[in-house]
């Protein structure tokens, strides 16, 4: 698949402070790309210079193989929701949607024709002759991405567009949105601060960390090779294990060691003895046993019922952590318990925050 | 409350509001009186007091100078201060904030007592003595302050996002302006074009002070002239007046009420 959104260099400055000090992104034609990070970390900003609504201060970006640096929003062809919408609120849900072909001088019979099209597939066909304030916060967000759909853009841009959503419609909304998109075959770049949102929708996710790039990849890397403590800690459902200590040698051997609390670390792992470490293990990796003799041991301090599973924690060798249970143990707190840590499940990380094993 | 205490207050307020309502009363009395005073009398209604002022050929007139005027001046301040104030809103320059402060000194200066000497003597170098533009000048200089002040305002709470919306979608300058900014502005515009209606319209002493000519008096002026040979008021003809005076406003009132019901809206959800 071709690179079709590229950014070489990009740096965005707001007042005297880089907003973005240096971006370099390839957005391939078709995929369905997201950036996902805290708020504050330019992700919003980067969906809006691909949309020419924030001009560049250096480098260069370009879509679909032309150089846009310079080029108003207009002239980009692209197709943006917003994250409130903007449903322009003196017209109705039709002239909303047809705004953007009538504004093209697209011919009349032609824009009839697509936005009857569009409606009927996103369910609002029974809602154009409506007024914008007269339909339903997910209905709004229909119409809102039916406007985008219409155009026949080079790429639809999402601003955190199902927040406003309540989360059983948002649950729906991912779905369909995916739908659209892979059935349009447009390329899509998508902005959000959820996690599960990118995880569930996309091909590939960048995790942005003040204005930089934290981490590029495939959902499932993302999850399970996270490159910097900072991806480790925001993407995962529960919150992220951490425990911080160092590497030592044993035997022709290294383990990580904080306090009484010892691991060995698996082969290959980029160490020296010595050397500060951050251990990290998600909470669904951590196997409980009734045998206390498995693995480490540990004392069960508190067990959060959700129905479905069971959040843990336990305590081993003065360390909290929790543990993620689907299957019924039978255990209560203070029980003493088997925990077993999967080496391949673990992740390092070195002083600097970067993926050491 | 004790039932006593609300009669009482109830009593009380009824007063004050009777003193309020008199006044109303008798111009909608009035004008259809035989006998017209100053009292509020009840008389079999007749339309003497209107049909005499129909004959009354200036009287007429000035109303026609009195909707030029206010029109005129309405629609000038409502085309520079819409543009105006876009701009104000949406970019940020030097200075913005003292010209801002500016305008809002300004907003009473042009139309008050003040000013008029100066403002005859310019309409007087530029040959603007005794004619509707000269007064349509001053007026649209005179409200132009407040009108952009109220309107920056009111765009300010417009979220950018729609034009930002219809810039992606491909609209831009007087496309944008015309298709999404002047409509989203549309209550503020309303109240602004109201608000210099009326006080345009009730406004004696410019055009008294710049006019010359009997031909070209607005009604403001005009009502002063309905007094007999020995300088007593013609009560018949001035409440007839004074009705007819009052209507453009009460209707532009309503019509706009109904129509934005006087809100500043323009939020969106979220």
């Amino acid at each position: 698949m071709m690179d079709w959104i590229v950014f070489e260099k990009v740096g965005k400055k707001f007042g005297t402070s880089w907003a973005i000090p240096e971006l370099d992104l390839a957005i391939k034609k078709g995929e369905f790309f997201t950036l996902l990070g805290p708020s504050g970390c330019g992700k919003t900003t980067t969906l809006r210079l691909i949309a020419g609504l924030e001009i560049a201060d250096a480098g260069k970006i370009s879509i679909a193989g032309k150089d846009v640096t310079r080029l108003p929003p207009p002239a980009r062809r692209i197709a943006m929701v917003f994250q409130n919408y903007a449903l322009y609120p003196h017209m109705t849900v039709f002239e909303n949607i047809s705004y953007p072909l009538r504004i093209r001088r697209v011919a009349k019979t032609e824009v009839l024709k697509r936005v009857k099209e569009s409606a009927a597939r996103l369910r609002i066909g029974h809602l154009l002759e409506r007024m914008p304030s007269r339909i339903s916060g997910g209905e709004q967000q229909r119409v809102a991405v039916c406007r985008a759909m219409v155009q026949e853009p080079n790429a639809f841009l999402f601003d955190e567009p199902l927040s406003n959503l309540d989360a059983r419609l948002r649950l729906e909304a991912r779905r369909f949105l995916r739908k659209i998109q892979k059935e349009l075959g447009v390329t899509a770049v998508y902005v959000t601060h959820d996690q599960a949102e990118a995880m569930a929708m996309s091909d590939r996710v960048a995790v942005m960390q003040e204005g930089k790039l934290a981490q590029v990849g495939s959902p499932e890397e993302i999850y399970h090779r996270p490159s910097e403590l900072f991806v480790a800690g925001f993407v995962g459902n529960f919150p992220m294990n951490f425990v911080e200590g160092e590497a030592q040698a044993q035997d022709s051997k290294l383990f990580f060691r904080a306090g009484d609390f010892e691991l060995e670390i698996p082969a290959g792992a980029n160490l020296k003895p010595g050397e500060k470490l951050t251990l990290s293990i998600r909470p669904e990796h951590i196997e409980l046993s009734q045998d206390p003799g498995q693995g480490l041991t540990g004392v069960i301090e508190d067990i959060e019922e959700l129905g479905s599973e069971q959040i843990i924690t336990v305590s081993v060798s003065g360390k909290t952590l929790l543990a993620r249970q689907t299957r019924k143990l039978g255990l209560k707190p203070r029980d003493k318990v088997g925990v077993q840590i999967p080496g391949a499940m673990l992740h390092l990380f070195g002083r600097d925050g970067k993926r050491v094993n | 409350m004790p039932k006593l205490q609300r009669a009482v207050l109830a009593g009380f307020l009824a007063l004050v509001s009777i003193w309020f309502v008199l006044p109303l009363l008798w111009l909608f009395v009035t004008p259809f009186s035989g006998e017209p005073s100053l009292g509020l009398k009840f008389t079999a209604p007749t339309l003497r007091n209107f049909s005499e002022l129909m004959a009354a050929k200036t009287a007429l007139a000035a109303f026609k100078n009195s909707l030029i005027i206010s029109l005129g001046s309405v629609a000038v301040v409502v085309v520079f201060a819409s543009l105006a104030s876009y701009a104000l809103s949406r970019s940020s320059f030097y200075g913005k904030q003292g010209l801002l402060t500016l305008l809002l000194i300004f907003s009473s200066v042009v139309t008050g007592v003040a000013a008029m000497v100066p403002i005859y003597a310019l309409c007087q170098k530029l040959k603007l003595i005794d004619s509707f533009l000269g007064v349509i000048l001053v007026f649209s200089a005179g409200f132009l302050p407040t009108a952009i002040f109220i309107l920056k305002d009111f765009i300010d709470r417009v979220p950018a996002a729609y034009e930002e919306a219809a810039l992606v979608d491909g609209s831009a300058g007087l496309d944008l302006y015309f298709r999404i900014v002047l409509p989203l502005m549309g209550p503020g515009l309303a109240v602004v074009a109201v608000l210099c209606f009326v006080n345009i319209w009730s406004n004696f002493l410019v055009p008294f002070v710049l006019i010359r000519s009997n031909a070209k008096i607005p009604i403001s002026v005009a009502i002063y002239q309905f007094f007999n040979e020995v300088g007593l008021p013609r009560i018949g003809l001035i409440s007839a007046y004074s009705l007819l005076y009052a209507l453009p406003v009460l209707v532009i009132y309503l019509w706009v009420s109904k129509k934005f019901g006087f809100g500043f809206f323009g939020g969106l959800k979220g």
